[in-house]
């Protein structure tokens, strides 16, 4: 079986090479990855990831709007928030918005495995 | 009947007041059966009105406390601690029930665990005091959690000696309120589950509100939540280790409840129980009903005397009520029907929402608000007279609106209130100083935000007026007092103020000893105190770093100095003031604005820019000539009554422009804590309320800047943060 594709979203190169290593090892497909919101929503509408992964805080748009752009456009789909520390109102409207589950930064890599399978299947 | 209401009220109010006195006194001196007397007759006196206006749980509840009295009377029990705050605890039932009785029946389930307390008095005998020093610690506990009378419907109702056996590990009429208990009944009635849902949350995850949060609303989707433990309002801050127990009514698949928490990530265990409450609950009530009806069975062999004595003395209201319930007892359809009367009951009066809906409801409003105003601009311009028309009545309505949602938000300061009166008593206990709380204004509402900050604030006031305010017993006789301090708290609206006020009728604050103290604690030098009128020597009490205390008590004085309560009040857009005269008292007077997301603003131009400025922060506005203004050390000031004011231009402090010369230059004097000064603007626009609308988070904590606001027109307005300007020093 083929391993899920998954859509990286988050702000900083740094991060998204962290959760691209993660998930790769973790034998799922990184299908892209966006540096912000607006890249977030092009990407999501022409890949139709499995998954997507979600900062919060970013340029352009932020996780939230996206959130709620691509929900708009796909409720079906799989969000994960990858939030700050102490970010607790914003995450909570990301999960009000739709997002499925949150993991917090710095993480470690078995929670956003965990994270993604149970809302991926 | 109801135009005897306020008579009623007002003679209650003067009984209960009475009761207080006579039992703040009767602690003191155990002996003095002039008290006991006085207090008998006020409960009797109670009793008897409120029988009169038809009362029934005021009246049961007095009658009780009757009896009581009347054993202490006779000498068969003696008073203690315990006793005593007993019948404080009654006392601030009756009281309670007094204030609150259109929906007194609510808390039926209160006053009846409170009714058996009263009526086990034989615990108090002499002969059983080694149970009566176990039962204590009971009494003591139940008083702690009187204490926190906000919301007695909240309180779990614990009736006495329910030791009925229970199928069940799980007690779960333990947990619950009388009204938790009627919509279970309500839900059993429709055939619905309850299930006992107790979740544990990884003990390393963060952010573990948010994950109860996860669950509460997972959980919700499948059935209705009837309880938390910990509250959801706990859950939500926090306040909590890694694991809670929710109870929700549905009609979901145990199998389907458990995989939906269990897809929720970072949850350890979840474990779910379908509960028989059916039959607990009938226990429960036959319990009650039993007890209602006699004594309850743990009186063993003296039971049946005292019950005998207790049926005659039975008033013949207390007897109906109890034929009521042996009724619904019999049919099931009666008992149906009152479940359900019950909960349209309090259905029709309060709606729980939650608070994050109220404050985006308060936001639409807001944005409402700010658009029709807009509209109501470009409608002027067509002159049409048709659609003005309609506008005008457009705009009626959305004012109308904008009141009626901001009172959604407003709670009456009772809330807060309402837990001060056994504070003050046990600290004056503690202090050995006989102090009277009088409350008066508790029905005053406010924002609900500024009702949770004030708490804190009031406390330390309170703790002051009682610690360094009313003076010792001796003193107070010495100098012709009342030998009782007198402490009132007050509240009342002013404007779109609330003013809310302590005052004590102590010693007094001593200007030269406050300027002694501000000297010796480096906070001013002697020159300065030299120039001090008496006002201003007071008000050092809310410099940081003063504490009047000349010794730290456990009561005040622990470090937290009145600078705190200002700032906290500031913080709030209140302003605190204090008025003392030596050897008469001291007063301190809080003015708090009724809500936090419309506040009264100065507009005023700058580089092409609007800006408001709160008016709590402005003392006032001038026009300085440009020879007024002087140049020291490369700062501009102006002399203003004497004083050196610093000049700033509020183009240059924010960055967008730099110092023009003009003819006149008009000038704004804003204020916070301490601080001073005079900003430059170039136009004075006028005063304008306005709805506060908080930046998004990316530029939040700009220097200068409290949010951000709408104008009519459509602009947007940022809303200046004096304090941080002058903090930063920027300004």
């Amino acid at each position: 079986m083929l391993g899920k594709k998954v859509l990286i979203t988050d702000d900083t190169a740094f991060m998204r090479m962290t959760l691209k290593n993660v998930l790769e090892k973790n034998g799922y497909e990184v299908a892209a990855e966006a540096e912000d919101g607006v890249q977030a929503v092009e990407k999501y509408e022409e890949l139709k990831p499995d998954l997507v992964t979600m900062d919060i805080t970013m340029p352009n748009m932020d996780g939230i709007t996206a959130i709620k752009k691509i929900m708009e456009k796909d409720p079906q789909a799989k969000i994960v928030v990858v939030s700050a520390m102490g970010q607790k109102a914003l995450v909570i409207e990301a999960l009000n918005s739709g997002a499925k589950d949150f993991i917090v930064k710095p993480f470690q890599p078995d929670r956003i495995v965990e994270a993604l399978q149970k809302v991926g299947g | 009947m109801e135009e005897y209401r306020d008579l009623f009220l007002a003679e209650a109010q003067e009984y209960l007041q009475n009761m207080t006195n006579c039992l703040l006194e009767l602690e003191k001196d155990p002996s003095d059966n002039d008290q006991l007397t006085e207090m008998f007759r006020a409960a009797h006196s109670l009793k008897g009105m409120a029988g009169t206006m038809g009362y029934e749980l005021i009246t049961e509840l007095t009658h009780d406390l009757e009896n009581m009295l009347d054993h202490l009377r006779s000498g068969e029990i003696t008073v203690g601690t315990d006793l005593v705050n007993l019948l404080f605890e009654a006392e601030d039932m009756i009281r309670f029930l007094v204030d609150n009785l259109e929906s007194q029946e609510e808390y039926q389930g209160d006053v009846k665990a409170l009714q058996d307390k009263l009526k086990n008095w034989e615990q108090f005998s002499p002969e059983k005091a080694a149970e009566a020093a176990q039962a204590g610690q009971v009494s003591a506990t139940e008083t702690e959690a009187a204490e926190d009378k906000a919301e007695p419907a909240a309180k779990e109702a614990q009736p006495d000696g329910s030791s009925v056996p229970k199928a069940e590990d799980i007690k779960i009429s333990d947990l619950l309120n009388e009204f938790e208990k009627e919509t279970l009944k309500e839900g059993m009635f429709k055939g619905e589950n309850i299930y006992y849902i107790h979740v544990k949350l990884r003990e390393d995850s963060l952010l573990k509100s948010v994950r109860a949060y996860m669950v509460v609303k997972a959980v919700e989707a499948q059935g209705e939540l009837i309880k938390a433990i910990p509250s959801v309002q706990d859950l939500e801050d926090e306040n909590f280790q890694d694991e809670f127990t929710l109870l929700l009514m549905g009609n979901p698949e145990a199998k389907e409840l458990q995989s939906t928490i269990e897809s929720i990530s970072e949850i350890d265990q979840a474990h779910i129980t379908l509960l028989d409450v059916d039959e607990e609950l009938e226990l429960q009530r036959d319990e009650e009903v039993e007890a209602a009806a006699a004594q309850p069975e743990q009186k063993e062999q003296r039971a049946p005397v005292e019950e005998k004595k207790e049926q005659v003395g039975k008033e013949a209201l207390a007897a109906k009520a109890k034929d009521e319930k042996g009724d619904e007892k019999a049919s099931p359809a009666a008992k149906k029907s009152r479940a359900a009367s019950s909960l349209n009951r309090s259905g029709d009066k309060t709606v729980r929402v939650e608070t994050a809906k109220l404050d985006n409801l308060v936001n639409l409003v807001g944005e409402l608000v700010i658009n029709r105003t807009r509209v109501v601009e470009l409608g002027k311009k067509t002159e049409d007279e048709a659609l003005e028309v309609s506008l005008e009545q457009l705009e009626r309505i959305s004012t109308d609106l904008q009141g009626a949602v901001m009172t959604l938000r407003m709670v009456p300061i009772k809330q807060v209130f309402d837990r001060f009166p056994r504070m003050v008593r046990d600290l004056s206990v503690e202090k050995g100083k006989d102090v009277n709380l009088s409350i008066s204004g508790e029905e005053t509402e406010l924002d609900r935000t500024i009702v949770n900050q004030i708490g804190d604030p009031l406390v330390h006031l309170l703790r002051n007026s009682v610690d360094h305010g009313i003076e010792n017993e001796e003193v107070r006789r010495k100098n012709g007092k009342d030998p009782a301090g007198k402490i009132s708290l007050e509240a009342h609206h002013e404007g779109s103020h609330v003013v809310v006020s302590v005052e004590d009728d102590g010693a007094g604050i001593e200007p030269e000893k406050m300027k002694e103290k501000s000297i010796d604690k480096g906070i001013i030098s002697r020159e300065e105190a030299d120039t001090l009128t008496d006002d201003e020597a007071v008000k050092l009490i809310f410099r940081s770093g003063f504490s009047t205390a000349d010794q730290v008590t456990d009561v005040s004085g622990r470090g937290v100095g009145m600078d705190v309560v200002k700032t906290s009040i500031e913080s709030l857009n209140g302003t605190v003031e204090v008025r003392s005269e030596v050897g008469k008292g001291s007063k301190f007077i809080l003015r708090l604005p009724l809500t936090l997301a419309i506040i009264r603003t100065l507009m005023v131009g700058s580089a092409e820019e609007i800006y408001a400025i709160p008016i709590e922060a402005i003392s006032e506005n001038l026009f300085v000539e440009p020879e007024e203004l002087r140049t020291i050390q490369g700062e501009r000031v102006i002399t203003l009554r004497d004083e050196v004011l610093p000049i700033y231009c509020l183009e240059e402090s924010l960055g967008m422009g730099t110092f023009q010369e003009k003819e006149v230059y008009p000038v704004v004097v804003v204020q916070a804590g301490e601080k001073k000064a005079g900003l430059v603007v170039d136009e004075l626009m006028g005063q304008q309320e306005i709805v506060i609308k908080s930046l998004s988070n990316f530029i939040k904590d700009i220097v200068g800047v409290a949010g951000a606001t709408v104008l009519g027109d459509g602009r947007v307005t940022l809303i200046l943060d004096v304090a941080s300007l002058l903090e930063d020093g920027r300004v």
